[in-house]
């Protein structure tokens, strides 16, 4: 079992799941630990300052838009991504760019996080912090059904990353995502952020460029949209606030989800994109 | 007295909060790591000055935090050079490949150095020379790839130097503790190592480690011997790549390994096509897989939507590596000195053995 395929969340699974655990296996037990499950935030270490939350919120915070400017650390960072409910199912619709400052960090982000095959959560904000707590909600949701045999809802999952984000209010993480699948009770959107704020709804846009893809669902989404129509929304929202918001482009990467779990649809340059939205859109003024 | 005294008082305890608000517990040391991905090898490279976080050089030969193996040490020091194994070997190539020493604490050696390599567009005819020499005396001996011996997986880390050399301990207690514990198992893969340093970097989210890595190990587990490259920033995103660099003057190496490697890909040398492509779409990402390409599906965790290694020769990787670094020394002033290429090979040319070699190029020293 533990050859090279040893993985540290295996370790994890098997061995830390009771907070004395964890207290009693310091650093170098070999089995490095996800911060406990019941998320006791002195768990990582602070800053020996007065107020080390305010210190790691006014050092390490990495918000969407430019408000870590004046930081020394800069994270990657900066987005647009969708996802909305219609009679087909859900579209999950995101860009790929990670930048720090003005510097692309990287052009083919995954911001699409595949927590198992009916669960899919999108990243906004700190790669880091997403990455990290979405991944540790696979790892809670995985947990769950091995103790109660069945699936997790969508509800639930989305309730168990709040209740982590609200844990750690005010610590200056950063985490604006989507929880989106498909229960026993049909098809589900959730929008969590780094407040705890939890909400459920039809459509959701998270980041720097959210409010341009705002624009263009509001004006196309319907709920009887059919699936190709749906795909069309949803690259045709992010390829507009891809070219209007400099900090989001790259790749287009579009999931579909339907009762028998997530699809992936494309992978889209987004820069294609325009050169042939530019030819319909010179198609339609000639005709 | 007794104002006087409640005035000390009150400037002592307005010194300690300003103070207290001050706490900047961080340096920029400077340096600049990279490392490139190709079918059969992976390359880690690292310069090796060392600043005071301003115009000051504390080092000119620091090579201690920058590449260190993430394995344990015994089972890295059983492997071998080519260089060492067989004298022929170094004759063939253009570079001066000599063994890989490793510190007691992991870290790699600085060389000690004969002869200087250069790396020039004279170097790059003869390299391809010499490759198609190499290709036919590989086709005659070709004998099963010996998967026995274990490559280390390499981290190379810049930034503040301290947080690097305590993430480097930090890093390497861990594994240690995991081969104490699970003494059966065999070395960490090289995106086990990849998911640790992630969990290691992130634990410390509150006061980060200051220290941006690369990853760079050979991938046994499902591509036989395919070189893996992860980048990461300092607080534990990462991702695969097939050429990745940080520290500073990443903003600058950056863009030029991507046109370097972009270009002997694809064999490309007019501009003018790798400007503007040969379609009438205009600008396409070299690297980019199209969609159609990419695995679609349920289950599983898909691969992401760009090549993951390189396709030239680990000659040419070495090669463009070098004047990348080259070009940035000339105009970021904290890289320079000396530049430091660790190479691991799944194959190397001799015998199908995979071996670890190490290569210098001198760079600015002012």
């Amino acid at each position: 079992m533990f050859g090279t395929d040893l993985t540290i969340d295996q370790d994890i699974l098997s061995i830390g799941s009771s907070k004395h655990d964890a207290k009693s296996r310091p650093i170098g037990s070999g089995c490095l630990h996800a911060p406990p499950l019941d998320l006791n935030p002195t768990s990582f270490p602070l800053a020996p300052c007065p107020d080390p939350a305010s210190f790691t919120r006014s050092n390490f915070a990495s918000a969407c838009g430019n408000s870590d400017s004046h930081q020394q650390v800069k994270f990657a960072k900066g987005t647009t991504t969708l996802a909305f409910k219609f009679d087909g199912g859900i579209i999950v619709s995101v860009d790929s760019r990670s930048t720090m400052g003005a510097y692309i960090a990287s052009g083919t982000v995954k911001k699409v996080i595949e927590i198992n095959p009916f669960l899919l959560g999108t990243m906004a904000g700190g790669a880091a912090d997403c990455s990290f707590w979405e991944r540790n909600l696979g790892m809670q949701c995985r947990m769950y059904e091995l103790r109660n045999k069945k699936r997790i809802s969508v509800a639930s999952a989305s309730k168990l990353l709040a209740n982590t984000m609200s844990s750690y209010r005010g610590y200056g993480l950063s985490m604006g995502t989507m929880i989106t699948g498909w229960d026993e009770t049909g098809p589900q959107l959730y929008y969590v952020d780094d407040d705890g704020t939890r909400l459920h709804g039809r459509y959701f846009s998270v980041g720097s460029g959210s409010t341009y893809a705002y624009g263009v669902l509001d004006t196309y989404y319907r709920p009887d949209l059919t699936v190709e129509e749906a795909i069309d929304l949803g690259k045709r929202a992010i390829y507009h606030a891809c070219h209007r918001d400099a900090m989001s482009g790259s790749i287009n990467n579009l999931y579909h989800v339907t009762k028998d779990g997530w699809v992936k649809i494309h992978a889209i340059d987004v820069n294609d994109m325009h050169y042939e939205f530019l030819e319909e859109k010179a198609n339609a003024m000639s005709s | 007295m007794l104002s006087s005294a409640s005035l000390t008082v009150l400037i002592y305890s307005a010194t300690a909060i300003s103070s207290a608000q001050k706490f900047d517990p961080y340096q920029l040391n400077g340096g600049l790591v990279a490392a490139v991905a190709g079918k059969d090898y992976v390359l880690i490279a690292s310069d090796t000055r060392m600043t005071d976080g301003g115009y000051g050089i504390n080092s000119r030969k620091y090579l201690n935090g920058r590449i260190w193996s993430a394995s344990s040490s015994s089972s890295s020091s059983l492997l071998q050079s080519s260089a060492e194994r067989s004298a022929t070997d170094e004759s063939r190539t253009s570079f001066d490949l000599m063994p890989a020493k490793w510190e007691p604490d992991g870290s790699l050696a600085l060389p000690t150095r004969t002869r200087w390599n250069h790396s020039s567009k004279a170097t790059r005819i003869l390299v391809g020379e010499q490759q198609k020499a190499s290709g036919r005396s590989h086709l005659l001996d070709d004998t099963s790839p010996n998967t026995q011996t274990q490559l280390p997986v390499l981290i190379g880390s810049a930034g503040c130097a301290s947080d690097c050399e305590s993430l480097k301990r930090r890093v390497r207690l861990e594994l240690d503790a995991l081969e104490c514990n699970f003494p059966t198992s065999s070395i960490l893969g090289v995106q086990s190592v990849a998911n640790l340093l992630q969990q290691v970097l992130y634990g410390r989210r509150g006061l980060p480690f200051y220290s941006f890595c690369v990853v760079a190990g050979i991938d046994n587990r499902d591509s036989h011997g395919e070189g893996a490259v992860y980048v990461y920033d300092a607080i534990g995103s990462f991702e695969r790549v097939a050429v990745g660099c940080s520290g500073t003057g990443r903003e600058l190496l950056q863009p030029i390994l991507d046109r370097l490697f972009s270009e002997s890909s694809r064999g490309i040398k007019d501009v003018q096509t790798i400007l503007y492509g040969s379609s009438s779409s205009g600008h396409h990402d070299i690297m980019s897989i199209p969609a159609v390409e990419q695995r679609h599906g349920v289950a599983g965790s898909l691969r992401p939507p760009v090549r993951t290694t390189v396709n030239c020769t680990w000659q040419e990787a070495v090669d463009n590596v070098a004047r990348g670094f080259q070009a940035v020394a000339e105009r970021e002033i904290s890289v320079g000195d000396e530049l430091v290429v660790c190479l691991l090979r799944s194959r190397s040319d001799e015998r199908n053995d995979p071996s670890v070699d190490v290569i210098s190029f001198k760079l600015k020293k002012h």
